[in-house]
Parts: C-alpha cells; structure tokens; sequence
C-alpha cells in the first residue's frame, strides 16, 4: 500500500477522532458529575450545529463568531434543562432510571421541535474556509485543518479550566465525592449546573464547527449519540482524558480499517475490538475501578 | 333541580352523539363515501428528500378531486382521504406503519414506497389483505406473480442502469474502470448488482464497489480506498439524497476529478445545493427532468409551481410519479365502477398505456418478472453545469419502443 495512502488514513482518523472525542467530552464531563446518562447529548450537538447555519448561512456572521454563539447559548440551554429537568429528579427514588427516561424524552421533543421549526431536510453551511491543502498526495481541506486545531484549542482549554481555576477544582471535587465537596463548603447543585452547562456547550461547539463540513438536520443527534456512547465506554465513563482517548482510537480503527476492509467489516471490528478492551479493562481505557 | 341537572346533562350528551354521527346533515344525503389512500415513508432523515414530496404529491391529488367534488365510482362518489405515516427508513417501523395502515386505516390502496428493505418487510402485510401498493422500492423481490398487487410506479435500477451506462459508453468511450457506493441494504446489494452488470455489459470493469450505514457523515475513510482503485467514474448509484450530496462533496476535497454518474440521480437541484456547485460539477443524474421546462407537460410545470409556492422547495420528477398512479388507478376504479384491489388491478394490466399527468406510462415487466407490474415512463438525464442541472437527453428505455420487456 503507498505510504501517502497511510498519511491520508492517519489525517482522516484524526478528524474523525477529534470528532468523537469532542461529543464525548461533554458527555463524560456530565456523567462524571451528575451520574446522568444524558441521551439528549446528540440534539445539543445538533442544535449547535444550526446555531452555525443561521448565524453564518442566514445572517453572514463569520464562523468564530458562531463558534462562541454555539457555546453560549447551548451552555445556558444545558444549564437550563439541569435547573428544570434533571435537578428535580435527584430527589427522587431511582433517580438513575428517572434521569434517563428523562434525557429520552428530551431528545425526541428537542428533535420534533427541530423538525418544525427548521424542517426535514439536509441544510447546508457555507464554507468559510475555502480550498484544499495538498501535501503530496495527503489532502485535507482548510475547513478540517481550521476544524482540528479550533477542537485541539477547546480541549486544552477544558484542561486549562478543570486543572487550574477554584471553579475546576470544585468540578473535579464533586466529581470524586459530593458530599466531601459539599462539606468544604463547594455548592453542589450550582457545580452540577454549570457542569451541564459546559457539557452541553462543548457539543453544542462540536456541532458548530462540523456544520459547514457535514451539514445539519434534525435527525443529526441520532446519528451521532451512539458513537459518542462507544467512545464514553471505551475511554472510561466520567473520565474526560478517556474521552479524549477514545476518541482518537475509536476514529483511528475505522480510519485504518477503512482502507484494508469494507465498511460493515470495519464496523464488526471496531465493535469486537471495544469488547476485548473492556474484557480486559472493565472500566475503560483511562477509567477508574 | 337534581332532575333538571339531570335533563340537561342528557341533552348535552344526545346532541353530542348527533354531532359524531357521520355525515350528518340533517337532510336525507345520497352515499357520499371515503377512499383512503395510504403511505409510509421515509418522512424525516436522509431519506425525506424522498419521501415528503411524495406523500404531499398523494395530498395534492385528493385535493384536486375534492375539489371538483370527488371521484364518481359506480353509484357512489368517493372523497379522497390521504393518510401519511413516517418509518424514517426502518423496515420494522414500515411494518408497523402498513399493519396500522390495513387493519385501522383499512386502505385499499398504498401509494408511493420508497426504500426497498421497508418493501420487503410491508409486502408480507399489505399481499395478502390485497392491498394495491404502488412503489419506487428498487430491488428484485418486490415484483413477481406472487405478488399481483405489487406495482413499480417508477423505473427502478433494472431499467436504468442498462440504459445510462450504455449512454455513458457511447458518449464518453475513454471511461473503462468505475466505482460504485450504495447502503448496506436491500436496495443497495440490488442496485449493486444492477450496475454491475450494466457497467459490465459495456466493458466497463468495476474496480471497487463499496456499501456504507445510511446516516454516515464522515465518508472519508472509505473514499479514500476507493479513490487508491483510480477509478475513471464513480456511481453513487442508489443513495439517498442527503448522504449522496456529502459523498459527491467529500470526493471533491479528496481530489476526485473523475466522472460522476447518480443511477438513482433523484432530487438534482437539492442535491447541487448541499454538494456545492464545484463539487456537483459534471455529475449526472438519471431523473434529471427540469419539471419547470419545455420538456416537461403543462400539468406537470404546475405541479412543480404549487409545490415550490406551498413548500418553498423544488418538486423533483420521482415525486411526480405518485400523482401519475393516482390518476391511472382511480381512472381504473371509474372505468371498473368499483374500488375492489382485484378488478382495478386486472383493469390496469389490460389498459397498459396511460397518458397522466407526468407524460406516458406503459406497464410492462411480464418477460423479466413474470407479470406487467412495472410502470416505464420517460426519464430526462441531465448533468450538473454551473450549478444548476441541464438537460441532455430522455434515457431510451424498455417498453417505451425497446424489446426485452
């Protein structure tokens, strides 16, 4: 096999891992923090995804802007649905069970509501990055490239944020023990809400910065929440540098995989692979026990 | 006053009952009957650039007919009623849909399948309660002497495939290898093998042939692969609209400066503007009629103003065939004087040639599939220039003057 075509397959599963991994991130974040298995996840991305449209394709906002956009208002959508939602909930008996039954629901009402308010049908971004970088023979076009490091750039700042603020340091801390937390005088119930908040906007940011490559729909959080769930699993849940990882290793298997196999022979691979991972390491690649 | 209380609670509820009483008017009315025309469909996700346009084209119909104050059949005169319901292009959803459809919709009458796999899992249902279904189901086991009531409303990839790549060869003799990408479903192992034997018979060698989970969005993995094979054309052949504008695009910023051909080419406007214009440049599409030019039929540049000035989207040809079968099947049902799925059926194997509203059909397929179940009808290809799509030329296709059918 010619060596440019391995270059390209490594580029490929770099952007696809980075894919993953950025939808993962807030997922893992939020069952970290709260134990809540958030399905409506993919529609935060999706939604995201239209902030973009809008504000670059309907109303000529440039693609940083709508980046930012997506984060904020997708933050404070997450951190509403926590308050309205989820919070209400922890009182409750099985509250795991409640909490998911309610991020279903959520899901299919934040889809319906994307059906009739934007309708069925694929839409497209404009690119604001237009052209192809050609490296002998490795293609990647500058809308990717400016993709990869704006993702690369969110991910170190999430590190940034949890390693080195008061206000990571409670995440973290509420994420190890909360009543410990609680009992050091960190708020809880205003950590859990802004935790959400960061989760849904680190997807709502995904979804932004993948709209002009991929295009959006209503049906967009389906697609993705399954995948975003494998690399959860695969990386350790609640584990933020697991959901980096696998992330990229989930991307690099289908990448790789791609060009010696099939597309359904790839996806049984993939599949058998993470269960021999999770045989051997039941809690994930970075995971704890 | 308890009695009172009571007088009024059951005036109330007499003139309730009244009000539910169908058809009431108050007056002695001669039978005014519903026809129901059903359909499932792929109503939302890559596949709704399918499936919308044609449930609204069967609701465009009954609103036609009412209009002029129904569809006289025998003694009776029918409203149409149309009822919609989405499977999102999942079979088990179909199945659910057409056992809803026939055992509480009680239709007769199923227009306008799309996605062949849903087929397959609605014939078992809708068979054997003879129920008519009219389809764009592309695959091999939707038509057979098994299935009477099973008709083709459009061409599917057995008919196109043989023409467009003998189009293709004739025209542009320099292409040798392709490559092909469909879903990994029943519609595109079939439409695969279709195009296979197509390419094939006019010397072209398939190089690659490639099946991807409809939904994907990152198509580079695998384009890559088949982009290493060199291929001089690449068919997106039966994908749907949504995941096949990413593939043409994606092929683009791979590099790809090779032919384009879309066998199953439906939606052409829809799909330059999600691909991009330099992106869709060259691609050719089998339903490339412009159904707003003079290729098409007066009725049908009206469907085709309606549509755009109700939904504020293009009507695509393949959308147009559901209001064609809806004309040939009641014009059976008046000739018949009944609605019963047998003798319209027979009625409409016997006629075979209709004018609608969508040009000529023929109803052919009795050498190929042992019964006329398959309706032929023009198809325009075109290719994508300067972003819009431009007509070249109708497809020549069997039974409209070509033996083999």
């Amino acid at each position: 096999m010619e060596i440019t075509l391995l270059f390209q397959g490594g580029l490929n599963g770099v952007m696809l891992g980075l894919n993953y991994a950025l939808i993962a991130l807030g997922l893992s974040l939020i069952f970290g923090i709260m134990g809540i298995v958030n399905f409506a996840h993919g529609e935060m991305y999706m939604l995201g995804g239209y902030v973009s449209y809008f504000l670059i394709g309907r109303f000529g906002f440039d693609f940083f802007t709508s980046i930012i956009a997506a984060i904020v208002i997708i933050g404070l959508l997450g951190m509403l649905f926590e308050k309205s939602i989820f919070r209400p909930l922890t009182t409750r008996p099985r509250e795991a069970l409640t909490s998911l039954i309610a991020a279903v629901g959520l899901a299919w009402v934040l889809q319906m509501l994307a059906v009739i308010c934007f309708g069925d049908l694929d839409r497209n971004v404009p690119s604001t990055f237009k052209g192809i970088i050609n490296m002998g023979g490795v293609v990647i076009t500058k809308e990717r490239l400016v993709t990869i490091i704006i993702g690369i750039v969110l991910v170190l700042l999430l590190n940034l944020f949890l390693l080195r603020t008061r206000m990571g340091n409670a995440i973290r801390a509420v994420a190890q023990d909360k009543e410990a937390a609680a009992l050091q005088g960190v708020q809880v119930s205003r950590i859990s809400a802004l935790s959400f908040g960061i989760g849904c906007a680190l997807a709502g940011a995904a979804g932004a910065l993948m709209a002009p490559i991929f295009s959006v729909s209503p049906f967009l959080g389906g697609e993705v929440i399954l995948k975003a769930f494998l690399v959860v699993i695969l990386g350790g849940m609640g584990s933020i540098p697991g959901a980096m990882l696998g992330g990229l290793v989930l991307g690099f298997i289908e990448s790789f995989g791609s060009l010696f196999f099939a597309v359904p022979t790839v996806s049984a691979i993939t599949f058998v692979l993470i269960i021999v991972i999770l045989i051997i390491r039941p809690q994930g690649l970075l995971g704890h026990e | 006053m308890k009695e009172k209380r009571m007088m009024t609670a059951v005036l109330f509820f007499a003139m309730f009952v009244i009000a539910l009483l169908p058809g009431y008017t108050g007056k002695a009315v001669a039978a005014e009957k519903t026809l129901v025309i059903g359909t499932t469909l792929p109503l939302s996700g890559p596949a709704a650039g399918w499936g919308l346009g044609l449930s609204r084209m069967n609701d465009f119909f009954a609103e036609d007919i009412n209009k002029k104050g129904g569809l006289k059949i025998g003694k009776d005169v029918y409203k149409i009623k149309t009822v919609a319901y989405d499977h999102k292009g999942s079979p088990s959803e179909a199945a659910a849909n057409a056992t809803k459809l026939v055992s509480q919709d009680k239709i007769k009458y199923l227009i306008g399948g799309v996605i062949a796999a849903t087929g397959m899992a609605e014939l078992p249902i809708t068979q054997p309660a003879k129920v008519v279904t009219t389809s764009l189901w592309w695959g091999k086991g939707i038509l057979g002497s098994d299935k009477p009531f099973s008709f083709r409303q459009t061409i599917s990839q057995m008919e196109i495939a043989p023409a467009m790549y003998a189009w293709i060869k004739k025209n542009n003799p320099n292409i040798k290898t392709m490559a092909q990408i469909n879903p990994n479903d029943t519609s595109g192992w079939d439409t695969a093998a279709a195009v296979r034997d197509a390419a094939e018979a006019n010397g072209i060698q398939v190089v690659a042939q490639e099946f991807f989970e409809r939904g994907t969005k990152d198509m580079y993995p695998f384009l890559t692969r088949i982009l290493a094979k060199k291929p001089d054309l690449i068919d997106v052949a039966v994908t749907a609209p949504g995941d096949g504008a990413l593939i043409v695009k994606q092929l683009y910023e791979l590099g790809y400066k090779g032919a384009k051909a879309w066998t199953c080419g439906t939606n052409p406007v829809e799909i330059i503007k999600l691909s991009g214009n330099e992106a869709a440049e060259g691609l050719w599409f089998a339903y490339g009629q412009d159904l707003n030019g003079t290729n098409s039929s007066p009725e049908t540049r009206a469907l085709a103003k309606r549509y755009m000035e109700k939904f504020n989207e293009p009507l695509a040809p393949h959308h147009v065939t559901s209001y064609a079968m809806l004309e040939i099947f009641t014009q059976a049902m008046v000739k018949a004087g009944t609605t019963d799925t047998t003798a319209v059926s027979n009625l409409v194997e016997k006629m075979k040639k209709f004018n609608t509203s969508f040009g000529p059909f023929v109803l052919v397929g009795k050498k190929k599939y042992g019964i006329d179940r398959q309706f032929v009808h023009r198809m325009m290809l075109s290719q994508a220039r300067g972003g819009k799509s431009v007509e070249i030329e109708w497809l020549p296709l069997p039974g409209l003057g070509l033996p083999g059918y």
